[in-house]
């Protein structure tokens, strides 16, 4: 039988670039878009050749980027060259990141005839003001709009990104948020902090002070919100930043966690495939070249996991899941106790009400200790 | 036949930092063509790249010009001087090898403080003293009222004063003429026993430790049996020269001369400064002045990365090779490892040697506070010596602690003498006499707690006289005093690296004070950390660093494991510059930044 394998697709273009995004994204024009999928179909059908005999397609993501900024008709032609080249199991999820300001009936319509069937959409903060500061180009309205417009097309699988933490954001403008989403019963949610990465505009802003981190005691109370609000809803946190109703876990980013195999095509894409780590080039020129020319993987990285680090990885994916960390699997794939390897340590988090272990030998964080989960990963690994 | 010293002049250059010392003196070198112009680099006497860096004179290193005038060949030996005061005893060796001074004043700053330490040090030892100005082009500069000053503070005759721009290279051959006609020449008779006055010694890779000297009576060349009288150590000399202003080998050296011996010496250690060299069974008698250099600060020194103590180790014993002054052994800390506790002869030295073996070994350092050495008398009879605040028997234990006391000179223009008086008194000083020197000099002294003086005094009376007190001293003996151990607990346990020996009226302030610059610099941990300055058992300062409550939730975006692990990488890197101290981590930058006194 043939092995698990999910796919990840890279569009890295947007209609206008955030002010916190560090991501490999770019304003493009339509030529370079198209030249862009051509040279991805390519890379997917190198990749079909090597991989097709052993595995079969159980989830593929189309992110960014901006997914829903490409011309009429390339996601078609993107997940039809996947169809056409891989075994994609009939009960595949298929998921869509949109941004609410670059959707119409049209490609929604495109989209579900191509065979998506979940969409993940940002939307970040329903407050106009911190919305316009961030530099996105959508309206909330824009964003109900894009629910419904999904809606009547029979999909309810559908995410909506939120960020906590950016300047001017107020408490009061998350709570505004959740409530809104939680009104409109979307039922999965996407809720991280915001992370101030280098080179951003951003960036800059924070450093000459024209703009004000809010302090860490008003960050916590926002997650706390949110989680609180989430979960009196229905929702349960099935992994750090990921909150689902019942049925709607998002089984592409459980792979991910899982430590499962994923190719990802497009530039920067990562790939996790039998052990081994690799990434694609970051620019499109670069991975036109290799594609064109060379006929071969446009593959800038590649490293072997080592057992360390595979340790290391098992740890810091597994924790972030509500399942959590399981003891016998571990002991399986490395032959160590991680319990009497880590007792020290563990017991000091069980004490300090970070960490819980539980009868079937899983380590789980509570969500105090989701709050500080690099700092226990960090202890647990050196 | 005996040898006619008239043509030789020995001196020394005495300036305030900045006023153009080492200017001048590359200055006589150009005119004399000591050195060629284009040769000339930068302050060629300050051989070790930290001194040009600093513009301060660490190391003495002595040049020979040859000069004419009237048709007479002379020859001029100049000995540089430090100018700090943790180096007072070298500079009044170096001024005790010599007859006359040069003092550079800068012609638009006037008389400043530090210049006049090392005027009284020279005039302690019957030198000749004539004033140059200098900067005389610049255009702030305001000769007449500068000469006055000198007259009326110091009292030297300025009307034959040269008015140079080291600089431009104005008017340098005037500063020669004064040095040729006024400072007498050498006395001494070349033709009896040797006796050398050594006033300084250093390293050098090929030849071991080199010994300068002025020679006062006889001569010395290669292959005489030489004896050091102090240590009563005997050496074969290799090898006599002079500095021009590097090492140029002479047949001998004889009465009135200035230049280094090598004998196959191995360390420094084996030469003492002040100490007279003379010949095996032809002994001349010993000079006056020698006192043995004994540290009066101690600290401890560890590498930050517990790997490199034996790097650290070997980087000691390499500068011991050419700074006696130096003394270390091996000391444990449960906060920082294994290091070496450390004798200085004062705060400029500790720094000195702490940035030598960063820059010249390239190690990275911690140094705990300095501290001085206590007479610690125990209820059982016994009598320690204590430096490092781990070693201080318990309470119980201590019948009394005696502390190094000072007898401090400070000089200064009148208007200042109540400032200094509230400085002193807030030292712990004790008012001894004040008297005025001269209208607009006064001299203070006091008896002062060598720790406080140790700790920020010179800081603190620059500030309050505006840089125009100088401080001199010399040790006056121990004194019972009320000293605690202050200790800081982090989560209960004790730092020890962070431990002081304290005055009790001090403890509160400085438990208060480090404990609050500890809240800022202690990472955030998963629990609350306890922060307290303890005496005994008796806590006199808390403050609390709060748990970390959050990290950044972020998103595993499109399987993009790597940014998580370089997060990782970045943060394993951190923590192995981190210290543990029982349950809690410390970084080293926040040792350094407590141990560092502001």
């Amino acid at each position: 039988m043939k092995k698990d394998l999910s796919i990840y697709i890279h569009i890295p273009f947007c209609n206008s670039k955030c002010n916190y995004c560090s991501f490999v994204s770019h304003v493009a024009n339509e030529p370079e878009k198209l030249q862009y999928i051509e040279d991805m179909k390519k890379e997917i059908i190198l990749r079909a050749k090597e991989y097709n005999k052993f595995y079969a397609i159980n989830t593929i993501y189309i992110g960014g980027g901006t997914p829903s900024s490409l011309p009429l008709g390339a996601i078609k032609d993107v997940l039809q060259t996947i169809y056409r080249y891989f075994t994609v199991k009939n009960s595949a999820e298929i998921t869509i990141e949109l941004n609410p300001n670059s959707i119409t009936v049209e490609k929604i319509r495109e989209y579900i005839i191509s065979g998506v069937n979940r969409f993940s959409i940002g939307l970040q903060c329903a407050d106009s003001k911190v919305l316009t500061n961030m530099g996105r180009t959508h309206s909330l309205a824009d964003f109900d709009q894009t629910i419904s417009l999904i809606r009547q097309h029979g999909i309810s699988n559908i995410n909506a990104d939120i960020m906590l933490g950016y300047p001017s954001q107020t408490l009061k403008a998350v709570q505004d948020t959740i409530n809104h989403i939680i009104s409109l019963n979307i039922p999965h949610v996407s809720s991280y902090m915001l992370s101030v990465e280098d080179g951003t505009p951003l960036q800059l802003m924070v450093d000459k002070g024209v703009k004000y981190l809010p302090k860490e005691s008003q960050v916590l109370k926002m997650y706390q919100t949110v989680l609180d609000s989430l979960v009196k809803a229905g929702y349960s946190r099935y992994e750090i930043s990921n909150f689902a109703k019942p049925g709607f876990m998002c089984k592409h980013n459980l792979v991910y966690w899982n430590r499962g195999d994923y190719l990802g095509f497009g530039v920067a894409a990562h790939s996790y495939v039998a052990g081994v780590r690799f990434s694609n080039v970051e620019d499109t020129t670069q991975y036109n070249n290799c594609l064109t020319y060379k006929q071969k993987p446009p593959v800038a990285v590649a490293k072997e996991l080592t057992k360390e680090e595979k340790k290391e990885e098992f740890i810091m994916l597994e924790l972030r899941t509500a399942t959590g960390l399981n003891s016998k699997e571990y002991e399986k794939e490395f032959g160590e106790n991680f319990l009497a390897t880590h007792s020290k340590q563990l017991a000091e988090f069980v004490k300090l009400g970070l960490l819980v272990l539980d009868k079937e030998g899983n380590v789980k964080c509570t969500s105090k200790g989701f709050m500080v989960l690099n700092k226990i990963i960090l202890d647990l690994c050196s | 036949m005996k040898k006619n010293l008239d043509n030789i002049r020995n001196f020394s250059i005495i300036a305030h930092i900045d006023h153009g010392k080492s200017t001048l003196a590359d200055r006589l070198m150009e005119v004399t063509g000591t050195v060629s112009a284009r040769d000339a680099q930068d302050q060629l006497l300050d051989s070790m790249e930290l001194e040009r860096e600093r513009g301060i004179t660490i190391k003495l290193t002595p040049v020979t010009m040859k000069y004419t005038k009237d048709g007479k060949e002379y020859i001029l030996n100049l000995i540089d001087t430090p100018g700090h005061v943790d180096f007072t005893y070298e500079v009044s060796r170096s001024l005790a090898a010599c007859e006359g001074a040069v003092l550079v004043v800068d012609a638009s700053q006037g008389v400043e403080a530090q210049t006049l330490a090392n005027v009284y040090l020279a005039l302690e030892n019957d030198l000749f003293i004539f004033p140059v100005l200098n900067k005389i082009d610049l255009p702030s500069a305001r000769p007449e009222e500068v000469k006055t000053e000198i007259e009326e503070i110091i009292g030297l005759d300025t009307s034959y004063a040269p008015m140079v721009s080291a600089k431009s290279g104005l008017n340098i051959k005037d500063v020669l003429d004064v040095i040729v006609d006024k400072i007498p020449a050498p006395k001494g008779d070349s033709e009896a026993p040797l006796q050398a006055l050594i006033f300084d010694s250093y390293y050098d890779n090929y030849k071991g430790a080199i010994c300068l000297v002025r020679i006062m009576n006889g001569s010395v060349k290669a292959g005489t049996k030489i004896k050091m009288m102090q240590t009563g150590k005997t050496f074969d000399v290799v090898e006599v020269g002079i500095f021009t202003p590097k090492t140029t080998e002479k047949d001998t050296l004889e009465a009135g001369d200035v230049g280094y011996i090598s004998a196959s010496i191995k360390t420094v250690s084996d030469i003492r400064v002040g100490d007279t060299i003379t010949e095996v069974g032809r002994e001349n008698t010993v000079l006056p002045g020698y006192k043995q250099v004994m540290p009066v600060v101690y600290s401890g020194i560890f590498p930050i990365d517990g790997d490199k103590y034996n790097l650290l180790k070997d980087a000691l014993e390499k500068l011991k090779l050419s700074d006696s002054s130096l003394i270390y052994s091996p000391e444990t800390s449960t906060a920082l490892g294994y290091g070496f506790r450390c004798g200085f002869l004062g705060l400029l030295h500790m720094d000195i040697i702490s940035e030598r073996l960063e820059r010249e070994f390239g190690l990275d350092l911690i140094t705990t506070a300095p501290s001085v050495s206590y007479k610690v008398y125990k209820t059982n009879g016994d009598v320690l010596e204590i430096s490092n605040p781990s070693n201080l028997p318990n309470v119980q234990e201590i019948a009394k602690i005696e502390e190094p006391m000072l007898k401090a000179h400070l000089f200064t223009p009148p208007e200042y003498s109540g400032a200094i008086m509230d400085l002193c008194t807030n030292k712990r000083g004790i008012f001894e006499n004040l008297e005025y020197l001269e209208e607009r000099r006064v001299k203070i002294t006091y008896e002062l707690p060598l720790a406080e003086v140790v700790y920020d005094f010179f800081d603190k009376l620059k500030s309050v006289s505006h840089g125009y007190a100088s401080l001199d001293y010399e040790q006056n003996g121990y004194k019972e005093s009320s000293m605690v151990k202050l200790d800081i607990q982090l989560n209960g346990e004790v730092c020890d690296a962070l431990s002081l020996i304290v005055h009790k009226d001090k403890a509160y302030e400085r438990g208060r004070g480090i404990a609050e610059k500890l809240k800022e610099v202690v990472p955030r941990q998963l629990f609350e950390i306890p922060i307290q300055a303890c005496i005994g058992n008796k806590v006199i300062a808390r403050e609390t660093v709060r748990a970390l409550r959050k990290d950044v939730i972020a998103k595993c975006y499109g399987g993009d494991i790597s940014r998580k692990r370089k997060l990782l990488e970045k943060q394993k890197e951190g923590k192995k510059r981190m210290r543990k101290l029982g349950s809690v981590e410390l970084p080293s930058e926040a040792f350094m930044s407590i141990l560092k006194i502001d």
